[in-house]
C-alpha cells in the first residue's frame, strides 16, 4: 500500500551531482591540508608528554631499586627486567621508548667523592630516548648557537674521553676508571632526544650524617658504660677501712672499662692488651663483625643498626659492619704510634673507624 | 537512512575524539601531579646539598656570592649534578621553565658567650626558589625581599600553581660551629686528664723521695714542704704542647686538632667571581703561669665567619684550670 509513496520518494531523491561531490572533497582536502600539521603537532607533543611521563616513572623506580638494593641496575645486564619490580611499567615499556626505540641506560659510581674529608662512593645514572627521529642527536641549540653534545663521562689513560663526535645508539658511556662530576653534570640531551638523570648523592648526604650520628651515640655510649665500670670496681672493691693498695696505686684507675676487644692482629701486641675477652674481632668476615658489632651495640643499649654504616655495603649488599678497637692507642706516643701501653699504662678510650685501622708501621694506620 | 547513517558515523567520530582527548588530559593531569612532586623533592634535595656539605665544608651556604638560583645551580659542582626534570638545564623546572627566585647573605650571630666575651658571627644565607609551575608564567613577587626575615615570608599568592621552596643554612652554620665547639672541649678534656695523670706521678715521686729522706733522718719539715714553688720546679708536670705533632697523638686528639687547624676549601667553578672559600682556622695554646691555666682558643683567618663586633679573630675560647699542690 506504500509502495507508490516510496517509489516516489525515491524518485525525487536524486543524490549528489558531480560538481557537488568535487566541491566537497575540495572542502575536505582543504580542511584537512590545513589541520594537519596541527594535529600532526597534537601527537607529536602527546608522544614527548608520555616520553617525559614514562622516563619520570623509570627514575621513581630506580630511586626504589638504589634504596632497595644500594645500588643501581647494571648497564651491562637487562636494566629494564631488573627495574621491572619497582614500577607498573612492563620491562618492555622500559627498554623501549614510546616511538617503539630501545632506550639507552648507563650508570657509573664515582669512588672519589670527597664529603667532608671523607671519600664516599656516589652513584650516577642516565636513560635517554632517541626521540621521534630515533636517532641520537649530536647538537642542541642553546639560543641561537648550536652546540655539540659534549658527554665527557670518564678520564681515560690518554685523558678525557669526549663522546660528542660518537655515533648514535653509543650516545655516552662511563669508563672503569674514576669519573668526573662535572662530565655529568654538563650531559646534555641533543635535538629531539629526552633523559633524566639521576644520582644518590642527596641520599649519600643523608647516609653520610646518618653515620656520623651513630658514631657519636656510640662513643657517647661508650664514655657511659667506662664510667659506670669504674664506679663499679671502686664501689665492689674500695668501700672498707682498709682498702687495697689497687685502689690508691693506679691499678683500678688504669684499666680499660670499655668493651675489650682484639686491637691488633699481632699476638705481641694484642697479649699486652688483656684481651681475653673478644668482642669484635676485626680480622673475620663482614658478616661475623656485623653479629659482633651488634652484640656490642646490646651492651651499650643501642640499636642494633648503629653496628654499621650508613653508607657502605658488602658485596652482598648489607651494611657494612664498624670497626672497633678497644684501646686504639698508646698515652705516650714515640716513633710512629709509639709503643704498645702496657697492663698499667693509662690508656684512651675506644675508637670505632670505618676502615680497618691495623697495626702496621705507618703512623696513619695506628689501631 | 543516510541522516541516520551520517548521524551515527558523527556519533562515532566524536566518540573517538572525546576518547583521545580525556585519555590525554588525564595522563597529563597524572603527569603534572607528578612534576610538581618531582620539584618539591627537588628543592629539598638542594636544602639538603646546601646543609649537608656545601654550608659545612666552605663554612657559608653560598660561597661564590651570587644572587639567583639560576646561577647558584649553574655555578655550583654539587648541585650541577642534580636534576629536576628530564630537560638538559640544571636549573629548568620540570617544564622547562628556569627556577627563579633570590639568594640573600647575611651575618648572623650564631653563638653568644657572654661570660667568656665570645660570640661568633657567621654568613647565613636564605635560599629562594621558585619554579613557574605547569602555566610556566611566575605570578610570585618576589621583588622587594631584601632580608633573610622577608625572604621567608614569601608564598605563593593564592590561585597560583608556583612552587615556592625557602629555607636557610642557619641551622647548618650552628652545626658547625658546635662540631668545632666540642673538638676544642675534648683537647681541653684530654689536656686536663694529661696533667692530672702528671701530677699523680710527680706526687708519689715526692711522696718516696721524702720516705727516703725520712729513712735517712733528712725530712724536710712540713712547712718547707707547702713553701715549694712548684710551677718552677723542672720535674712539676705540664700541659701537651698541642703545636707538637707527637703530644697531639699522645692526647689522642690529632684528629679533632687537624679539624680545628684546616684550611678550608676552595669551590673551584666555571665563571667564579668572588673568594670562594680558602680562609683557615687556628688552634692556639697559652699555658699562663702560675695558676696551671691553659686557654685553647680557635681562631678566624680569612675565613667567613668572625667574632665579637664583626671583627675576625678569636672565635672560641676554652680555658682548663688544672689543680696543683699536694
Amino acid at each position: 500500500m506504500n509502495t507508490p509513496k516510496l517509489a516516489k520518494r525515491l524518485a525525487a531523491n536524486r543524490g549528489f551531482t558531480l560538481v557537488e561531490m568535487v566541491i566537497t572533497v575540495a572542502v575536505l582536502a582543504i580542511l584537512l591540508a590545513i589541520s594537519f600539521p596541527s594535529i600532526y603537532q597534537f601527537i607529536s607533543n602527546r608522544d614527548e608528554l608520555r616520553e617525559h611521563t614514562a622516563q619520570l616513572e623509570i627514575r621513581k623506580a630506580m630511586e626504589a631499586y638504589l634504596a632497595d638494593k644500594g645500588s643501581l641496575p647494571s648497564d651491562t645486564g637487562n636494566w629494564a627486567e631488573d627495574l621491572a619490580g619497582y614500577t607498573n611499567l612492563s620491562a618492555d615499556d622500559i627498554a623501549n621508548d614510546v616511538w617503539g626505540n630501545p632506550r639507552m641506560y648507563v650508570e657509573g659510581e664515582d669512588s672519589t667523592r670527597n664529603i667532608q674529608g671523607t671519600t664516599v662512593p656516589v652513584l650516577y645514572a642516565t636513560v635517554l630516548s632517541m626521540g621521534v627521529n630515533g636517532e641520537a642527536d649530536k647538537t642542541y641549540k642553546e639560543g641561537a648557537t648550536v652546540k655539540n653534545v659534549d658527554g665527557v663521562a670518564f678520564s681515560s689513560a690518554a685523558g678525557k674521553t669526549i663522546f660528542g663526535g660518537a655515533t648514535s645508539h653509543d650516545w655516552w658511556s662511563y669508563g672503569t676508571s674514576a669519573q668526573v662530576v662535572d662530565a655529568f653534570a654538563a650531559l646534555h640531551a641533543g635535538g629531539d632526544d629526552i633523559f633524566t638523570r639521576l644520582t644518590d648523592y642527596p641520599q649519600k648526604l643523608d647516609a653520610y650524617n646518618k653515620t656520623l650520628d651513630r658514631l657519636d651515640r656510640i662513643s657517647k655510649a661508650l664514655e657511659t658504660y667506662g664510667r659506670n665500670g669504674y664506679a663499679e670496681t671502686i664501689s665492689a672493691n674500695c668501700g672498707g677501712a682498709t682498702p687495697p693498695a689497687a685502689c690508691t696505686d693506679g691499678t683500678y684507675d688504669n684499666r680499660i672499662y670499655y668493651p675489650k676487644a682484639i686491637a691488633s692482629y699481632s699476638t705481641g701486641d694484642s697479649a699486652t692488651y688483656n684481651n681475653n675477652t673478644v668482642i669484635v674481632d676485626n680480622r673475620q668476615s663482614a658478616d661475623t663483625r656485623r653479629t659482633q658489632m651488634k652484640n656490642l651495640m646490646r651492651i651499650l643499649g643501642l640499636p642494633d643498626e648503629f653496628c654499621c654504616s650508613a653508607i657502605s655495603v658488602d658485596a652482598n649488599g648489607n651494611p657494612m659492619p664498624f670497626y672497633y678497637f678497644s684501646n686504639p692507642r698508646p698515652r705516650n706516643a714515640g716513633s710512629g704510634c709509639g709503643a704498645r701501653p702496657s697492663g698499667t699504662a693509662r690508656k684512651l678510650p675506644a675508637r670505632l673507624t670505618t676502615t680497618n685501622n691495623a697495626d702496621s708501621a705507618s703512623d696513619a694506620t695506628c689501631g | 537512512m543516510q541522516p541516520l547513517l551520517f548521524f551515527v558515523m558523527f556519533l562515532m567520530l566524536m566518540s573517538a575524539v572525546g576518547s583521545y582527548v580525556y585519555d590525554n588530559t588525564s595522563s597529563s593531569q597524572q603527569l603534572t601531579q607528578e612534576r610538581i612532586a618531582a620539584m618539591q623533592e627537588y628543592f629539598r634535595n638542594v636544602e639538603s646539598v646546601v646543609n649537608n656539605d656545601i654550608t659545612p665544608t666552605y663554612w657559608r651556604g653560598n660561597p661564590l656570592g651570587v644572587s639567583t638560583p639560576a646561577d647558584y645551580i649553574h655555578d655550583t659542582p654539587q648541585l650541577r649534578q642534580l636534576s629536576p626534570g628530564t630537560f638538559s638545564d640544571s636549573a629548568a623546572d620540570q617544564w622547562g621553565s628556569p627556577i627563579v627566585g633570590k639568594i640573600i647573605t647575611s651575618p648572623l650571630v650564631i653563638y653568644n658567650d657572654a661570660t667568656a666575651g665570645v660570640q661568633a658571627l657567621a654568613p647565613v644565607t636564605g635560599f629562594l626558589f621558585i619554579s613557574p609551575g605547569p602555566d610556566r608564567t611566575v605570578q610570585t613577587d618576589y621583588s622587594a625581599v631584601n632580608s633573610l626575615s622577608a625572604l621567608q615570608g614569601v608564598a605563593a599568592p593564592s590561585g597560583s600553581d608556583d612552587i615556592v621552596y625557602t629555607f636557610t643554612d642557619e641551622d647548618a652554620q650552628r652545626r658547625t660551629f658546635n662540631r668545632m665547639q666540642a673538638a676544642v672541649q675534648r683537647v681541653g678534656a684530654a689536656e686536663q686528664q694529661y696533667f692530672e695523670d702528671g701530677l699523680n706521678t710527680y706526687h708519689k715521686a715526692k711522696m718516696a723521695e721524702y720516705a727516703d729522706q725520712l729513712d735517712a733522718g733528712t725530712a724536710p719539715t712540713l712547712a718547707s714542704m707547702m713553701s715549694v714553688d712548684d710551677p718552677h720546679d723542672p720535674d712539676y708536670p705540664k700541659f701537651a704542647d698541642i703545636s707538637k705533632d707527637a703530644d697531639r697523638k699522645a692526647l689522642g686528639v690529632d684528629g679533632d686538632i687537624g679539624d680545628l687547624t684546616k684550611t678550608l676549601p676552595t669551590m673551584a667553578t666555571p665563571g667564579a667571581t668572588s673568594n670562594a672559600g680558602g680562609g683557615s682556622l687556628k688552634l692556639t695554646g697559652i699555658q699562663s703561669g702560675p695558676d696551671y691555666t691553659l686557654k685553647i682558643a680557635n681562631s678566624s683567618s680569612a675565613t667567613p665567619w668572625s667574632s665579637n663586633g664583626g671583627v675576625a679573630g678569636t672565635l672560641y675560647t676554652l680555658t682548663v684550670h688544672a689543680q696543683g699542690g699536694y
